[in-house]
């Protein structure tokens, strides 16, 4: 295998946008592609996370989007791994690099929702369910995490409070985010006092539905040295599954893909997850961020939800985790997430990242699940080579 | 306790959901390690045997986790608040899930709480508590 860099990210805010999903991916491509000084001439295909084609009616984005760049002889292909299709995405892209089989690739996601009512979303988002047992049974998405919170609680002591103090540090660090979809401060109260979605998870402890699109370039090392001097060196690439559903599982609180990703990850880039200074995790519901850090080796098991109180987590804290907000505060435009973390991570590793700047950050991690576990993907990023 | 085994190595999950319908809680099982599961499975996730029938198990259980669902997808809209479970079927039968109508306080529902198949209008299992 060849070492891979990112030499470019691109972004579109998160939130409600007018922009269709052809038209923010296009524009978050083009935007890297600028970033890293590749003329879209130069690029030898592309993945595209894309979940919900369904609400615009719209499949097959990536034809579109290359068209749109100038590019229809490209290959394209979309990649849907639920909230984990962007990070799939990567990986592929990753792949197609680092064997020598093609030199510079695009790697991306939209997600285009706003135009759908709460009701159909939720309806939509349990698509990502085993829907026979899950979503058509009468869970919906925070409903599962949910049963997962429940079972962390039961299992660990774990609060409502906990969990209110991670949404209010992902609320905190994305006031900082001039591309978060909520640029707002939330108080441990605010969370307790909001509607229950299903319970232990109120409004609070939830993503909220975004649009958004990412983008980011791959190319070899040769390529890369040639187009900058301060390269971002992919050190490590993790993907896989567990078990689709929740109730087949070992363990409620606990997600064997990230284990086994994190894995995969860390042997590639030779190091533990104590080298590790920064995390950009999937926290789609605060319960997620508890779980994740456990999972990722951070924190005991049961621990988790106990670090934001403590400011573990926080921005200047020993471990910072979701410096741009999370999924909970930032966003979560799903095919666009995945790849919306490598964009955190690159701007921190060039020291980009303005008011969000984690100091001395040499090496960040990000992780990204699809449903509640189904896939994952971890990937490590650093300065140099490994 | 009903230990009915097929030798049939496969079924539709429309089948299966039809059963559910009629209170009969159908599954598979493998005959290698006695591993059982509600979800469709080929090959046996614990120990990698193809042996695997079809079986009928307990209606009742043990509720191992749950929520109170307040917000739901069209399918369950004019059901909210509704309890969703995840459950351990007696006699050493597989997890399942489920919901449970009219449940809308934390005292209404908790861990361990004893739970029994109830005849559902909808897709899937419907519980009361026992
Ligand atoms: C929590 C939830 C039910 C709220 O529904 P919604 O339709 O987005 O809510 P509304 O549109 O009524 O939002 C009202 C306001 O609250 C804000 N808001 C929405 N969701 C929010 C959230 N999760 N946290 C904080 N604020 C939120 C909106 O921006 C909006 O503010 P505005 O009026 O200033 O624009 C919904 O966001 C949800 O289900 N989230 C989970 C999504 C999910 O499952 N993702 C997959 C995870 S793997
Ligand atoms: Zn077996």
């Amino acid at each position: 295998m060849r070492k891979v860099c990112v030499v470019g990210v691109g972004s579109t805010a998160y939130g409600k946008n007018k922009e269709s999903n052809r038209e923010m991916l296009t524009r978050a491509s083009l935007d890297a592609l600028e970033d890293a000084g590749v003329d879209p001439k130069e690029v030898d295909g592309a993945f595209f996370g894309n979940a919900f084609a369904v609400t615009e009616r719209q499949g097959h984005i990536g034809p579109l989007v290359m068209s749109a760049l100038g590019i229809p002889d490209a290959p394209s292909t979309t990649v849907e791994a639920a909230c984990a299709s962007a990070g799939a995405a990567f990986r592929e892209a990753w792949v197609n690099v680092a064997s020598g089989l093609h030199d510079v690739f695009l790697a991306g996601g939209t997600e285009k929702v706003s135009t759908i009512d709460t009701l159909t979303a939720t309806g939509y988002f349990a698509y990502g369910s085993d829907y026979v047992f899950e979503g058509g049974n009468g869970c919906s998405f925070p409903g599962l995490y949910a049963a997962m919170a429940t079972a962390h609680m039961h299992e660990h002591g774990t609060t409502s409070e906990d969990l209110a103090e991670i949404a209010v540090k992902n609320h905190k660090h994305a006031v900082d985010n001039p591309k978060a979809h909520l640029q707002k401060a939330v108080t441990v109260e605010d969370v307790l006092g909001s509607m229950e979605v299903a319970s232990p998870l109120h409004f609070y402890d939830c993503c909220p539905f975004s649009d958004g699109a990412t983008a980011v370039v791959l190319c070899s090392e040769e390529v890369a040295k040639k187009l900058t001097d301060t390269p971002v060196y992919v050190q490590g690439a993790g993907r896989a599954g567990s078990v689709a559903a929740l109730h087949d599982r070992e363990s409620f609180t606990s997600i064997p893909a990230t284990k086994r990703a994190a894995a995969e990850a860390l042997k590639m880039a030779g190091k533990t997850v104590q080298d590790i200074d920064l995390f950009e995790v999937h926290d789609c519901f605060t319960i997620a961020e508890a779980i994740a850090t456990e999972d990722l080796g951070l924190f005991k098991p049961g621990t988790g939800a106990k670090q934001a109180r403590e400011g573990v987590t926080y921005r200047d804290g020993k471990v910072p985790v979701n410096p741009s907000g999370g999924l909970k505060a930032k966003g979560h435009p799903v095919g666009a997430t995945g790849t919306g973390q490598i964009v955190e991570a690159v701007l921190q590793l060039r020291g980009e990242a303005g008011k969000r700047q984690v100091d001395g950050a040499e090496t960040v991690l990000t992780h990204n699940v699809g449903a509640t576990g189904g896939s994952c993907a971890v990937h490590i990023f650093g300065r140099s080579v490994a | 306790m009903n230990q009915e085994t097929k030798t049939v190595d496969r079924m539709l999950i429309k089948e299966q959901v039809d059963s559910l319908r009629d209170g009969k809680v159908v599954g598979y099982t493998c005959t290698a390690c006695d591993k059982d599961s509600i979800t469709p499975i080929v090959r046996c996730p614990e120990c990698g045997s193809g042996d695997i029938t079809t079986k009928i198990f307990a209606s009742t259980g043990t509720i191992l986790t749950y929520t109170i669902q307040r917000v739901a997808s069209e399918l369950f809209i004019n059901d909210v608040p509704y309890a969703w479970i995840i459950v351990q079927l007696d006699d050493g039968g597989p997890r399942v899930t489920g919901w449970i109508p009219y449940v809308s306080k934390p005292e209404d529902v908790a861990v361990g709480d004893k739970v029994k198949i109830t005849t559902s209008y909808k897709p899937g299992f419907m519980f009361e508590k026992s």
